[in-house]
């Protein structure tokens, strides 16, 4: 499959489990040309020396939070979005890596 | 040709605290499936993790047990990998900058003493649970969260009983710091143990593969044994092993195929941007490493000085919960060596592993004090003890025991001499066998002896007397 076709979205969105229409598929990619071209540009910058930075801020932050149990749902709550579940459990289909 | 086996070990290890590593969930084993969960474990949009600092404080106990070197700049990174045990779609763990590195442990082994490298600890989330039925997988959120150390071996192990004694001394140790509940059987503790074979003398590595599922320390030696015996059957035969994940039959005895590992699977690791670097502060640091609690080494050291033996320290040190009762038992004890004895015999086989663990026993400590020091003094004998010990089990005071079972120990020397002198009356044929050199004599006088006290003569006073006796009415 050619990388950054059509074919190529459908798929990964298909991965991601919903679909795209013809219009939108092909709106991606051209959009998808186009950040392409600007990541290149952004290549062509020459960055020796410089540290990766990671986060917005320098400094670190040192909060932790204690040990307490403070929140929890109910199975019912938890089970509430989920397409198949049984005996309190989330159910899909057999999934086995 | 001969082979040398080369193995290294990764251990995942769930951290005991009260919730998850970054939500406010409980963090519980056995409970009804998903009733540990919140949005955070669920990966639910908008969510925000949130460090437990109690957890951090585990990891570094570890750490620094382990020998490790401490990166007090806590960051983490994401594992990308789209499973059903994973809602997020993607694992939070340190990748790139572990709390931990380049650390060891001394082990003793049959082959002789071993310093196992240790490469790393990080910590990281324990993913759900999945129970594959039929055609469907059922998923249990509970443990998802669940705060976790890898603690990664270098390849410096070359046995079974290597590997197997690596796995014990680490367990052991994160079992006194009171990091974990070290249950293997209840996935707590986990190991992946990585082996491979190469001829003898040589440098590269030859194909591995990893063994999942082992879940007790035995097993280590089994599962480590046959996979060794199977790449050498290969390898000789001039086949090749292939590089694959296998799992241990504890009913075959063997290792079984799960999966091949078919190249390494790209985990896009990226750091994580909803936890910013976390600075731990180095007075935090110095305060956990001056609070440590006693390690089995210095615990093993502690009861050489109270002059204990080789085999009663094993036996108490590498049992942790044994060794506690131990030690609460032995203040103001007359005979240490003989409380040994009775933790590591009649309480060891009276009381249960979870029972000791758990504390939760009728015995009452003050009263087997009273019971092993009344010993000591010779002021009950051993088989009394035996008599007595089943009341202290069920909660009794020693003393209403000792009443309520007329326990007496005459050891008084008109009363003992009295005894002898009827015993030795009623049996003159033993006497004449005892001075003919038949040693068995005297044990049949003496139970004859006790038979006629109803157990209650002092066995010691008792002996020498009867062979004084007996001196004097030599043939």
């Amino acid at each position: 499959m050619e990388k950054h076709s059509k074919a190529y979205f459908n798929n990964l969105a298909h991965q991601l489990r919903f679909d795209l229409t013809d219009k939108e598929a092909q709106d991606i990619v051209d959009e998808f040309s186009i950040l392409i071209d600007q990541m290149n540009l952004l290549n062509t910058i020459d960055t020796t020396g410089v540290e990766p930075m990671v986060y917005p801020f320098e400094e670190a932050t040192s909060f932790m939070r204690e040990d307490i149990v403070d929140h929890v749902l109910s199975a019912q709550e938890a089970l509430k979005n989920a397409p198949s579940s049984k005996n309190g459990f989330f159910i899909t289909k057999k999934v086995v890596l | 040709m001969n082979y040398e086996t080369v193995i290294g070990i990764e251990i995942h290890c769930e951290l005991k605290t009260k919730s998850k590593m970054f939500s406010g969930a409980p963090v519980s084993y056995g409970a009804q499936p998903n009733t540990c969960v919140n949005e955070i474990d669920l990966g639910h949009p908008g969510t925000l993790p949130s460090l437990n600092k109690e957890a951090v404080r585990k990891a570094l106990q570890a750490c620094m047990a382990l020998n490790l070197k401490i990166d007090p700049l806590i960051r983490f990174d994401r594992k990308n990998y789209y499973y059903a045990d994973l809602p997020k779609g993607f694992q939070i763990t340190q990748q790139f900058h572990p709390i931990g590195s380049s650390g060891y442990i001394d082990i003793d082994t049959a082959e002789g003493p071993l310093r196992v490298r240790i490469n790393r600890l990080h910590m990281e989330e324990d993913t759900a649970k999945q129970y594959h039925v039929e055609e469907e997988s059922w998923i249990d959120f509970n443990r998802a969260g669940t705060p976790l150390v890898e603690i990664v071996s270098e390849a410096d192990m070359r046995s079974a009983s290597q590997a197997m004694a690596y796995v014990d001394k680490l367990r052991n140790i994160l079992m006194y710091l009171d990091v974990t509940d070290g249950k293997m059987e209840e996935g707590s503790l986990r190991c992946d143990i990585n082996i491979s074979l190469r001829p003898e003398g040589t440098e590269a590595f030859g194909t591995k593969t990893e063994i999942k599922n082992i879940n007790s320390i035995s097993n280590i030696e089994k599962a480590v044994s046959s996979e060794i015996i199977r790449q050498k059957a290969l390898l000789e035969a001039g086949k090749e092993v292939q590089q694959a994940t296998r799992r241990y039959d504890d009913v075959a005895k063997d290792t079984v195929m799960m999966r091949l590992k078919e190249g390494s699977v790209d985990y896009k690791y990226f750091p994580e941007p909803n936890i910013p670097p976390i600075q731990l502060s180095q007075v935090w640091i110095d305060e956990i490493r001056n609070s440590l609690p006693e390690l089995p080494e210095a615990r093993a050291l502690r009861y050489k000085t109270l002059g204990l033996n080789e085999y009663d320290i094993k036996q108490l040190v590498q049992n942790k919960a044994l060794s506690d009762f131990f030690d609460a038992l032995i203040p103001s004890i007359k005979n240490v060596k003989l409380a040994a004895n009775w933790c590591c015999g009649d309480i060891l086989s009276a009381l249960s592993q979870k029972q000791l663990e758990e504390k939760n026993y009728q015995l009452k400590l003050s009263e087997l004090r009273e019971m092993i020091n009344a010993l000591h003094d010779q002021a009950i004998s051993s088989k009394q003890a035996k008599d007595i010990f089943p009341h202290l089990l069920k909660g009794e005071n020693y003393a209403s025991i000792v009443d309520e079972l007329k326990i007496v120990m005459v050891s008084e020397h008109s009363s003992l001499l009295k005894l002898v002198e009827e015993t030795l009356d009623e049996n003159p044929q033993s006497i004449l066998d005892y001075h003919g050199g038949k040693d068995r004599a005297l044990g049949f006088l003496v139970g004859q002896l006790m038979k006629k006290s109803k157990g209650q003569a002092n066995p010691a006073i008792s002996n020498q007397l009867l062979k004084t006796e007996l001196d004097k009415r030599k043939p």
